[in-house]
């Protein structure tokens, strides 16, 4: 290991209860710059719960969450998303009915902004920031191999080809901390593998990168660091191999006896 | 005491009235919350019936026949309406299916109206007029009985969706199509039965209602759905229990609020249904959500307000220019052909009739930046084309304000009538949006046939013809050239707008607003932006229409204008700037052609309104623009790149 970055993400002690159901209980999780942290649990966990309370999906029912010293509890998630951090949905929520290059492009929106006025008289300054947004968008999607795809329909594209898409427009709100949400759920283990090396080349790129994968080879090859949950609550934190080892994870994923 | 006997007997004569809105919001708080889908041909559904029952009372048919007939009529209607208007639509834009659905309510409503006249029919007090004096106070019994007949019908439905397994599949379908359909529950019988019931339990509401008031006539049919509307969401959309509770208190809060209003405030009962939705929407807005607390900054207001005269007409040279983006070509060839059209076409009447499209297109053109682009509900741009045109028919009239001026004031109030209304209800939820606007539209309407300064129903004659540098705008062909001018600049606003990264926003709320807020759209602040700008467009358009007509009454503004500016934004195709333009040629041309047989005029229109949508959902002519501009492309040997097209 080398020394360590410093943390840049926090998240205290996050509870979030729906009328009684505990999905997200007491969670605490550390980020450090330029750091892959995976986080694992069995199905019906909590993880996409804590996502979308840490974007702002949904309001915290108790905790904080602090981004480079700000305090971002509770901030609706276009703020959130200004702050610097950006998520994929495990769904994958793109336009279906914009292209490829629009898709991005709505990524840059903050990058974009020239106000009505700028837009309504197309003043230079808002022309050369879109030209910039386009030229960025059309980077993004080089880098993940979409560029052929430009000018398709998003909802005439392969679904391995969505889920790039969507990083692509993540990328392009130009994050801090990149929060995948099973990126690779539903592909085959030969798009797999091409996104799961997508998101090592981010690692190497310096971003800091925040996942939720149930593919564990994936996981552990990977991510320094690993957070398991199970019923919203955290079992097991550590480096992957003492992960692979702890019997807790084991219990949780395979139940007593295993 | 006696004051407090007064207020009882007004919480009962309410009750009853709710009794019935209970009866109408239940059918279509099942509709709404099963299919997400606006049944606005409810209410016509519930007038229709109940006149076809009067007349058959009238033709001395027993009331034991007539009534079930009726039933009949309304659960047939229903049923109808799911198969055609709704079922074909159910996988495509919620806006989509509530044209069709107003295509329907057209169709019920000119029925009525061609079998039983227009005027209202006697319906005999079935459930008599006795009333029982309590220390002075009459109390009506029919309120009485009209309660228990309600609230039997809706215990009988209760313990029909409790115990019966249709009831039980109704609820599963409600909860989740799909799954519903997995499980063997047969989906489309379901939905059916869910309009059927609908269908009659408005009907029972209608003979109900009858009885109390002795009189049933075609026009009760709207204020019904919007009543039901009302209740529905007042409720929770898809609680019965809620509905029947939210249709009791609106039918108390209405009465109340009439007779006192009459009494300590000389309010003309004109207001009755304006107060009814001031309270409810006061109700709404307020009712503690905790949902999205996005609120708007005043960046955007100031932005548009810097249009201002002076901007305007220092940029116009440039925004002219600007009309030359992408489609390069058509545009100004478009603009070309139409400046060249008065000397082809010399005839007044079509240039008068032109200059009227011009101006729907303008209030087109903005509904299609809030609805087509943004995907938010706005179903009132009659009552900011009325803001519009009543600020430029008083300026003109009583000012000497130049008319660029007024047509500016005439927009900016537009604006901020629209930014008040639009802003809380924004908050809260999309939906309610368009309740709101709905209510404003009608609410601006009673204003004006109400007021003194608008002078009523008799309407603002006589406004000024417009004069520019000492140039008077007079003739049918300097009409044309002066809406042609606003339609342009209206028309690149659009373009710039929506070509650029706010579009872009629009877009993406309009597809998913998780994933735009996930990527830092403050989807609150360009909800906001789209409604505003709409709600602008709406009053420059009124502005426009009343120093073309030099008249302003309250009969141009009524809901019927709503409506045929949403049928024009759908025939034309959502998300579609060109599309606006023809979508309001169309109408305003079926609408001239159709004259001779005015008789049945609507219904012609409402049966467009439902064919085009199934045929044809994306809009008429919705791919003329990239055809041409392919066609365009492969003449200069280029290939378009998608991202800069507009349409969708």
């Amino acid at each position: 290991m080398t020394a360590p970055r410093p943390v840049i993400f926090e998240a205290h002690g996050v509870s979030k209860n729906f009328a009684g159901l505990v999905a997200v209980n007491n969670l605490s999780v550390r980020l450090h710059e330029g750091a892959v942290l995976g986080l694992i649990g069995p199905n019906g966990s909590g993880k996409t719960t804590f996502f979308n309370v840490v974007n702002g999906v949904y309001k915290t029912s108790g905790g904080r969450v602090v981004h480079r010293g700000a305090d971002i509890t509770d901030w609706p998630s276009h703020r959130i998303a200004g702050h610097g951090i950006t998520r994929t949905f495990q769904n994958s929520r793109v336009l279906l009915n914009a292209s490829s290059l629009e898709n991005v492009m709505v990524g840059g929106h903050l990058h974009a902004r020239a106000g009505l006025a700028g837009v309504l008289f197309s003043t230079p300054g808002a022309r050369s920031r879109e030209a910039k947004v386009k030229a960025r968008a059309l980077e993004h999607l080089a880098f993940v191999g979409l560029t052929d795809y430009a000018d398709e329909l998003a909802r005439n594209m392969p679904y391995g080809a969505i889920k790039r898409l969507e990083i692509a427009r993540a990328l392009q709100t130009e994050p801090d901390i990149l929060m995948l949400d099973e990126p690779a759920a539903g592909l085959n283990p030969r798009e797999s593998e091409n996104l799961m090396k997508l998101v090592s080349e981010l690692h190497r790129a310096g971003k800091t990168i925040f996942i939720i994968e149930h593919n564990m080879r994936v996981v552990m090859g990977l991510c320094q660091r690993i957070v398991v949950i199970d019923a919203g609550a955290k079992i097991a934190e550590g480096e992957p191999d003492q992960i692979r080892r702890d019997p807790r994870v084991r219990e949780a994923y395979l139940g007593k006896g295993a | 005491m006696a004051d407090f006997l007064f207020f009882l007997q007004q919480i009962t004569n309410g009750l009853a009235l709710g009794a019935v809105y209970a009866l109408l919001a239940i059918g279509f708080s099942m509709i709404y919350g099963i299919l997400r889908m606006m049944n606005f041909a409810h209410g016509d559904l519930y007038a229709f019936a109940t006149i076809f029952i009067a007349a058959l009372l009238i033709d001395e048919i027993s009331v034991i026949l007539a009534i079930p007939l009726g039933i009949v009529v309304g659960t047939v209607v229903g049923i109808v309406i799911e198969r055609v208007c709704y079922r074909p639509l159910r996988f495509v834009d919620r806006t989509i299916a509530i044209v069709s659905s107003l295509g329907a309510a057209f169709i019920l409503r000119n029925g009525s109206e061609y079998f039983w006249g227009v005027h209202a029919l006697r319906f005999p007090l079935l459930l008599g007029q006795q009333q029982v004096p309590i220390a002075g106070v009459n109390f009506p019994v029919t309120a009485f009985y009209v309660i228990a007949a309600a609230l039997a019908s809706l215990a009988l439905f209760g313990l029909f969706m409790r115990r019966s397994k249709i009831g039980s599949g109704i609820l599963f379908v409600a909860q989740d199509i799909p799954t519903s359909s997995l499980m063997g529950i047969p989906i489309n019988r379901t939905i059916v039965l869910v309009y059927a019931i609908g269908g009659a339990l408005s009907v029972v509401g209608g003979v109900l209602y009858g009885s109390i008031y002795g009189v049933v006539f075609p026009a009760m049919g709207f204020p019904g759905t919007i009543k039901a509307f009302v209740a529905a969401v007042v409720g929770g959309i898809g609680n019965l229990g809620g509905a029947l509770i939210a249709g009791l208190l609106l039918g108390v809060i209405e009465t109340v609020v009439v007779v006192y209003g009459a009494q300590f405030f000389g309010m003309p009962t004109g207001y009755r249904d304006a107060a009814a939705f001031i309270l409810l929407v006061v109700f709404l807005l307020f009712k503690p959500t905790g949902l999205m607390g996005t609120r708007v900054s005043m960046t955007e207001v100031g932005a548009i307000a810097s249009m201002g005269y002076s901007a305007v007409a220092k940029k116009t040279v440039r925004l002219l220019g600007l009309v030359a983006v992408p489609r390069a070509a058509l545009a100004p060839a478009a603009v070309a052909v139409a400046v060249l059209l008065p000397l082809v076409l010399t005839d007044q009447y079509y240039l008068r009739i032109i200059s009227i499209v011009f101006m729907y297109s303008i209030a087109v053109l903005g509904m299609n930046l809030v609805l087509g682009y943004c995907g938010q509900f706005h179903f009132g741009q009659a009552g900011f084309m009325a803001i519009g045109a009543y600020t430029t028919a008083l300026l003109l009239l009583h000012t000497e304000t130049n008319f660029v001026v007024a047509l500016l004031i005439s927009g900016g109030l537009a604006l901020v009538a629209g930014l008040l209304i639009g802003i809380p209800a924004l908050r809260v939820r999309s939906d309610y949006l368009g309740l709101v606007t709905f209510a404003f539209g009608e609410i601006v309407r009673l204003i004006i046939v109400n007021s003194e300064f608008t002078r009523g129903p008799m309407g603002l004659p006589g406004i000024p013809l417009p004069e520019l540098f000492g140039v008077k705008i007079v003739t049918p062909v300097d009409f044309y050239y002066y809406a042609l001018v606003l339609l342009v600049l209206a028309y690149a606003m659009c373009a710039q707008v929506t070509r650029s990264y706010i579009g872009r926003a629009w877009r993406a709320i309009y597809e998913d607003e998780t994933a735009a807020e996930a990527m830092g759209i403050n989807t609150g602040r360009y909800k906001i932006l789209a409604f505003g700008l709409a709600c602008f467009l709406g009053g420059i358009a009124g502005a426009y229409w009343a120093t073309q007509l030099r008249i302003v009454t309250p009969t141009m503004f009524e809901l019927d204008l709503s409506v045929m500016v949403i049928i024009m934004l759908v025939l034309g195709g959502m998300g579609n700037l060109p599309g606006s333009i023809i979508g309001a040629a169309i109408m305003i041309g079926a609408t001239e052609l159709l004259r001779p047989i005015a008789d049945v005029r609507s219904a012609f229109i409402g049966l467009v309104m439902i064919l085009v949508p199934i045929f044809r959902p994306q809009g008429l002519f919705v791919d003329l623009g990239p055809t041409l501009a392919r066609g365009w492309a492969r003449i200069r040997g280029s290939r378009p790149t998608g991202a800069d097209g507009g349409g969708r």
